[in-house]
This record gives C-alpha cells, sequence and structure tokens, in this order.
C-alpha cells in the first residue's frame, strides 16, 4: 500500500514555477496557480525584460481548474475543485496598486495597466502576485498553502533632445554656424532651440521620468552619419520619446551640423534604419522598446497630404495609415506642415520655444497628447487663458502644431484610465485595474 | 443636466446683468455643437454621442462659460452671448484624402458663415486662407483662415476666426474666434487702394534694401487692425511708427483702420516656399506706413538642400498691363512688355521706380538715354528692354 501511495503523495505536491510569472501546484488533474502574463506588448513577459509607456499591460490572478481527458492511471481524479478562501495581494515593486487587498481570490485574473514613468528609468518593477488558499473538493487537501509569482521587469524611459544650433542658409550653400561672420548674436531660430531643450528636459528628466541617450548634454552637439561624437545616429535605436526643435523640409530634418536625416522614401530612409536597428558589423535589430512619442518643433515634418512619412520612419504611425484608418495604441507624433516662424503670432513677443515649453508643461501634467496641443494652441474650450499660436511664414496665418497617431497617447499617467475609458466610448471593462 | 458639476472658479466683479445666464450659454452651446455636428449637408457623419452636459466651468471671471459634453467642448462669452471656442473628437470618417469628395471653396464658404452665424455672431465672414490635406489639422481636414468683418470691413488676422473641418463632409472639429478690437469711428480711407498698394511695396523696398521683388502673397486690403502690443504696451513689430494716440487708442482694445497686405520677398524662393515675407500695415488716412512685420531667414523652422537655390529672376514678362509707379505718381501702361536682355556697353544711370505686373511688384532703374531698365538680385544686375508702349511711358514718367 505505502509504495502505491507514494507516487499519489508525491503528485499531489507537484510544483513549478514555469513559464515565467507562473507558480502553479498539481494534485492529480487539478492545477492551482498563480499567474502574471503580460498582454501589451503582447507575449509572455521575460526577466528583466524591458518595458516602457503608459500602456504596459499584464493579466494576474489566482486560478485553479481540473484536467479534463481523463486521469492518468493510479493518480487521484477529481471532478472539481474550487479556490475555497484565501488572501491575495498584487503588488509592484511592494505597492499595492489598488486592487482590494483580501479577499476573494479572482478566478479569472485581474487585468492590470500601469506607466513605466511612474518608476525611473532603469528601475527594477517586481510585480508579486501572492495567495494563500485552501482548496475545495473531494480528497482535496485541506491545509493552507501559499503560492507567489513574481515578475521583475525594467522600466525603459529613454529620450533624445535635439536643438539645433544652426541659423539661415544666406547662400543656399549650407547652414551657418557659431562663429561664422553671419552668425547672429543672440541666435534667433538656434536661440529658441536653445530654450526650448532648457525648458522641456526638466520635465522629460522629472516628473517624466526619463533618462536621456548617452552623449545627449543639451542636445547641441549632435552629429550623424560623420566623423564627431556623440552620434545621433547610433542612439536613435535607444530612446522612446523624441524631441526635436530643429530644421525640416518635406523630405528631411537636421539632425546636425553636417547632415540631414532623410525620411523619405519610406522603403528606405535614413530615420527609419536609425530607429530600427542597433549599429553594429553587421547591424542589428532593435534591442529596446519601440518610440512612444514624437515632438518635432520644425518646418514640414509632419506633411505632404495622407504620407506623414516622419512618424512613419519612427514607427509612430503603421505604414498603411491612413488607410486603413488605423494606429498604434499610445503613440503618436507632432509637427509642423508648413514653414512655422520662431516668433509666435499670439500672444506678442513670444517665440515658439515657449510653444514647446507649455506643451511639455500638459504632458508632463498628465495631459493627454491631443489634448495637450489643443489646449496649447488656445484649441481647447476650457482653457480661457494664453494661447499659443505659430505663425506660418509662407501665409502670415495660423500655422497649429498638428498630431497623427494615437491622440490619447500620453507620457505620464496612465493611458486611459477607467473614467477615460468609458469617455472615449470603449465598453466597460470592469475587471481592468488602471495604475497612476 | 444629470452629472453636471458646477465650478464656480474665479467668480468675479461682472456685473450679472450684462451676461446671458448659464442655463442659456448652454442652450447656446447645445444648439452650437448640433449645428456643428451637421457639417455642409445636414446630416451626422461619424460618431455622435449624446449631449448629456457633463461639467459647466465657470472661467475668466465669470465672463466665459466652459461646456463639457463629453466628446465636444464648447466655450461661450456671456457677455457677448456668443461661442469663442468648439472643438469636437470624432471617429467613423476615413481621413484619406479625396479630391473628387472635397468640398469646394464656395462651399466652405458657405458653411464657415452658417456656422460663424450658429455660434452668435453676425457680419459675413471672408475667407483668407485655406489649408487643405489636413496640413493644419485632422487628417483629412480642411482649416479655414476667416476674417469677421464690421460694416463690410474686414479686420486683420489677429482678430481672425479659424475652422478646421472635416473635407467632404464639413463636420467641425474646431472653431476658434480671436479677440476682435471696437472699430475705429470712421471706415473711410484717406488714399485708394491702388496707392495703398505702391506705397505697401515701397514701404518694403525701403526697410530692406536688399529686397527688390515683391509677390503680394495677400493683396492689400482695408481692414480694421489693432496694433500687437507686448505685456509693457509695446508694438511688437520689426518696425513701427505708430503715434502716441494710435498706440493709446490699442490699448483701450480699439481698432485703426489700415491698408494691410502680406508680402513675399520673391528673390527669397526656394522651391514654391519665400526665406523671407513682410506684413505690412499703412494708415488708411495718408498712406503711412505704421507697422511692418519682418518674417526673415534663419528665423524659422525651414531647411532647404544645398543646390535647391532661389528662383532666378527673369523678365519676359508677356504682353500686357504693366503699372509703373514712384510715390504717389503711377501710371498703366496697358499692352507692355519686358524682355531679357544683357548689360548695354555704354555705362547706364538709373531713375528709380516700381513696375508691377499683377501680384508682382519690382524695384527697377531705367536708363532713359540706352533705353534698358534693371533690377538687381543679390549684387547682379538684371537687365531689360522694354516694349515701344512701356518705354514711352517711362520715359514719359522718370522725365
Amino acid at each position: 500500500m505505502l509504495f502505491v501511495a507514494a507516487p499519489k503523495e508525491l503528485r499531489a505536491q507537484e510544483e513549478g514555477f514555469d513559464p515565467y510569472g507562473t507558480h502553479w501546484f498539481e494534485y492529480g488533474n487539478v492545477r492551482i496557480s498563480a499567474e502574471i502574463k503580460g498582454l501589451a506588448p503582447p507575449g509572455e513577459f521575460t526577466a528583466n525584460m524591458k518595458v516602457s509607456g503608459t500602456n504596459v499591460n499584464f493579466s494576474a490572478g489566482l486560478l485553479s481548474g481540473v484536467r479534463t481527458g481523463g486521469c492518468p492511471p493510479g493518480e487521484p481524479c477529481y471532478t472539481s475543485a474550487k479556490i475555497q478562501s484565501g488572501t491575495y495581494s498584487l503588488k509592484i515593486n511592494g505597492e499595492e496598486i489598488g486592487i482590494p487587498p483580501v479577499g476573494e481570490p479572482s478566478e479569472n485574473g485581474d487585468h492590470v495597466r500601469f506607466a513605466t514613468t511612474h518608476f525611473p528609468d532603469g528601475a527594477t518593477i517586481t510585480i508579486e502576485c501572492k495567495g494563500t488558499y485552501i482548496l475545495q473538493g473531494p480528497g482535496l487537501p485541506d491545509y493552507p498553502k501559499s503560492l507567489n509569482a513574481k515578475v521583475d521587469l525594467k522600466a525603459y524611459n529613454k529620450a533624445i533632445l535635439l536643438a539645433t544650433i544652426e541659423e539661415y542658409d544666406p547662400t543656399g550653400a549650407g547652414y551657418i554656424l557659431p562663429g561664422h561672420p553671419s552668425y547672429p548674436d543672440p541666435p534667433l531660430y538656434a536661440g529658441a532651440a536653445d530654450r526650448a531643450v532648457a525648458a522641456v528636459t526638466p520635465r522629460i528628466t522629472g516628473v517624466m521620468k526619463h533618462t536621456l541617450v548617452p552623449g545627449n548634454g543639451d542636445g547641441k552637439s549632435w552629429r550623424e552619419s560623420t566623423a564627431g561624437s556623440p552620434r545621433l545616429d547610433e542612439r536613435m535605436c535607444e530612446a522612446t520619446l523624441f524631441f526635436g526643435f530643429t530644421h525640416g523640409e518635406t523630405t528631411n530634418w537636421r539632425s546636425s551640423q553636417q547632415d540631414q536625416l532623410v525620411y523619405t522614401p519610406l522603403a528606405s530612409n535614413e530615420v527609419r534604419t536609425y530607429v530600427t536597428t542597433k549599429p553594429g558589423t553587421p547591424p542589428t535589430g532593435r534591442e529596446v522598446p519601440d518610440y512612444n512619442l514624437g515632438v518635432f518643433h520644425a518646418c514640414e515634418t509632419l506633411s505632404t497630404f495622407s504620407s506623414s512619412l516622419n512618424p512613419k520612419a519612427f514607427l509612430l504611425l503603421p505604414a498603411p495609415w491612413p488607410n486603413p484608418a488605423n494606429v498604434f495604441a499610445n503613440r503618436a507624433y507632432a509637427g509642423f506642415a508648413g514653414l512655422v516662424h520662431y516668433q509666435l503670432l499670439q500672444p506678442a513677443n513670444t517665440t515658439l520655444d515657449k510653444h514647446a515649453d507649455v506643451l511639455f508643461g500638459y504632458l508632463a501634467a498628465g495631459e493627454r497628447f491631443q489634448s495637450a496641443i489643443l489646449k496649447t494652441q488656445g484649441q481647447d474650450f476650457s482653457q480661457p487663458t494664453t494661447a499659443h499660436v505659430p505663425k506660418s511664414i509662407n501665409t502670415g496665418t495660423a500655422i497649429y502644431m498638428i498630431m497623427r497617431g494615437d491622440s490619447h497617447a500620453r507620457i505620464v499617467k496612465v493611458y486611459l484610465s477607467e473614467q477615460e475609458w468609458i469617455e472615449v466610448g470603449a465598453s466597460v471593462r470592469s475587471d481592468w485595474k488602471w495604475v497612476r | 443636466m444629470g452629472a453636471l458639476g458646477l465650478v464656480f472658479a474665479f467668480w468675479g466683479s461682472v456685473g450679472q446683468s450684462e451676461l446671458i445666464s448659464l442655463t442659456q450659454g448652454e442652450e447656446l452651446a447645445r444648439r452650437f455643437v448640433q449645428r456643428a455636428r451637421k457639417g455642409a449637408f445636414g446630416q451626422i457623419a461619424g460618431t455622435a454621442g449624446p449631449l448629456d452636459l457633463r461639467q459647466a466651468t465657470l472661467v475668466d471671471d465669470g465672463r466665459q462659460a466652459a461646456y463639457d459634453f463629453g466628446s465636444a467642448g464648447v466655450r461661450v462669452d456671456r457677455r457677448q452671448a456668443a461661442v469663442t471656442v468648439f472643438h469636437e473628437s470624432f471617429s467613423g470618417i476615413d481621413p484619406t484624402w479625396r479630391a473628387d469628395n472635397a468640398l469646394a471653396s464656395n462651399q466652405l464658404s458657405v458653411l464657415a458663415n452658417e456656422i460663424y452665424v450658429a455660434a452668435g455672431f453676425s457680419g459675413p465672414l471672408i475667407m483668407y486662407s485655406i489649408d487643405s490635406h489636413g496640413r493644419n489639422g485632422p487628417e483629412g481636414s480642411y482649416c479655414l483662415h476667416l476674417l469677421p468683418t464690421y460694416a463690410g470691413v474686414p479686420f486683420t488676422y489677429d482678430s481672425a476666426v479659424t475652422i478646421i473641418v472635416e473635407h467632404a463632409t464639413g463636420r467641425v472639429y474646431t472653431f476658434t474666434v480671436w479677440n476682435r478690437p471696437d472699430p475705429p469711428d470712421s471706415l473711410t480711407p484717406g488714399i485708394g487702394l491702388s496707392i495703398a498698394r505702391v506705397l505697401a511695396s515701397e514701404a518694403v523696398f525701403r526697410y530692406r534694401p536688399a529686397v527688390t521683388q515683391i509677390f503680394e502673397k495677400h493683396p492689400v486690403r482695408l481692414a480694421i487692425w489693432r496694433p500687437r502690443l507686448t505685456n509693457g504696451g509695446i508694438p511688437d513689430y520689426a518696425r513701427h511708427s505708430l503715434a502716441e494716440t494710435q498706440l493709446a487708442r490699442a490699448r483701450q482694445g480699439k481698432g485703426l483702420l489700415v491698408y494691410w497686405t502680406y508680402l513675399h520677398d520673391f528673390g527669397s524662393y526656394r522651391g514654391e516656399m519665400p526665406q523671407r515675407a513682410y506684413e505690412v500695415f499703412l494708415d488708411a488716412s495718408d498712406g503711412r506706413a505704421l507697422a511692418i512685420d519682418a518674417l526673415e531667414a534663419g528665423q524659422g523652422g525651414g531647411t532647404f538642400r544645398h543646390g535647391n537655390r532661389s528662383n532666378p529672376f527673369s523678365w519676359d514678362l508677356g504682353l500686357g498691363p504693366i503699372e509703373i509707379s514712384r510715390g504717389r505718381k503711377r501710371c498703366v501702361v496697358e499692352a507692355a512688355d519686358v524682355m531679357q536682355c544683357s548689360a548695354p556697353r555704354s555705362k547706364v544711370v538709373g531713375k528709380e521706380f516700381v513696375l508691377r505686373r499683377a501680384r508682382l511688384a519690382v524695384f527697377c532703374q531705367f536708363d532713359a538715354a540706352s533705353g534698358v531698365l534693371w533690377t538687381t538680385v543679390g549684387k547682379r544686375r538684371v537687365f531689360g528692354k522694354p516694349n515701344a508702349n512701356l518705354l514711352n511711358a517711362l520715359r514719359g514718367f522718370v522725365r
């Protein structure tokens, strides 16, 4: 008898931690588990996986079930099993994340969304799903058992800031640089770029909890494709947020003193190449999460009818956009379609850097992207005060910063919290939890 | 009202008798949203949620009220009893631009005026500029830049109305009315439009001697203008000669009667884009240049690839009327033409004048002895030979 009973006892205590984020026990044909599974990006989490943005989703819960289809000979065979009672907590970095800490364990699991910008760049985000349960069912053990699933992720919040130092092109032979006899003092457009980066940097590295890619500094020293350091082309594969205050035209924008970064044609453009590959011999693919946001205070960086080439190059818009009319969730891009002047149309005596400053102020406050742009430019009904309206050199009229992609994208707080989810007309997700 | 949450923010000193009630404002806002949704054809295209008021907020010392209807938001100026800002997010429309379905400019003009009336304003709007293909708004949108009018006279762009609509249906994304000044006492100019055109060009030629060819992007027009002032009350222009009495009017929110135009430096074009542009405001009573705003190279976010040079200037204007002018002296020569020619061998001594063909004005010099005229492009002179009609007129003109 003992010889026969031993395998049954052994089977009842079988325990595992596979796949990553799952802790399970099996009793014969009964399986009980604590599971944490990644949803967005899709697929299972992996250890120390880099995640980025305000739309990181996972499911977590205590689950139980009976394997159907019969039982192996000689093993316990149960007809039903249910978690009778238990405690359950879900924590990120030890912090309860808003789910009732004690209660009936969820049989279905909870869906949770959080923002990596709640954590410093590089921080380990530990998600724990703990439970103690008593199984209910004939022959099942009646003593408490504990489950503890745990996942370690890495917050990845990396930004590139680019401020041009170049001024006008008086002869058509090239932009002039500091030190040139005709270089204005103070520089007009480059001065605005300098002020813009100085204004947005503390927001990006502060409340947005990003770090700048190596070599970024104040954004004024980038080189690309030519000798010199730091190299923008080598760093574009590392960032998830791009802010540029520079010069642009319909096919390219200027990255540095020597180069223009071409973004058309889409099939073989420099921007896309640098975004999607990591430099090396041979070059390898991008190893970190995709871009969340691109903002270009530069001429013609979102232009030419429906092509939107620069956002496509950053993978912030799907290539077929706008047909079919779809977007990537929580990814967006903003730029100007025409020639934008450094002075704003309104208010008086204000320059384009102020537009960037105000816009990032709204983003840092957790505004959604479209809303932040509308509020910056006086197009939002709830903002009665100062509108910051850029001016078109071509027509002298307002040239609004426009966006493409997901209008609900944001960089602070969590993407589409519960109330916002309802506001945008989506079906209620009562089993979802939004964390900040 | 349902879940109305009324926030009495900044309830201030404005007398309530001057303002419409919150309920009246809500009714106006709701009617406006309903009209804006119907676009050009009276039917709602795309998603349109119920107009349940979620929140009403008093702002700007209570002068304005903001009504949140969920997908749509409206701000009402309670003193003017008019909608000044609106925006709505909607989907369910294919944003792809389709030229065959795009509303024509006359349809857009009718739509804009109807929207404007629905907002509570009166007086026709003048279409100033149109951005198509989603260049200034959501994908597949038009952005309409319009000038409000008073007694038939438009306000300058500082008082513009902008409306962004879906290109095929005219459903409104945003509607924005900017502040406008009180009109001047008199709307009768002291000089005519033709002289004003000449004076506006000459104002730029004087301000920037390097500029010798001007293209009228927006033609000269009579307008009501309140000079843009900094917080310190200083005019915010590259150059101005506003009198203290005029500045005092501006500080009181009152407008001046001006001739107003937006000009490109034709010689600064790179492809189709100008590197330099000038906005000119002339006193409508005497033609004096009150202010020039300069948008010049190095001040914008544009870049141009090496080799993308300026458009070369060339004579060979083709037969047609040409206006010649110097100061207030002007005449129009019918059937005039200028043909490109090489520099004469003899030394030329020129007298200055402005030649105008349609929307292009060229600062020229004419040498009566050799019968050639020329303009300067950078350091280079470009010579032309006038036809007989123009030659005769020029000889008489510069005498």
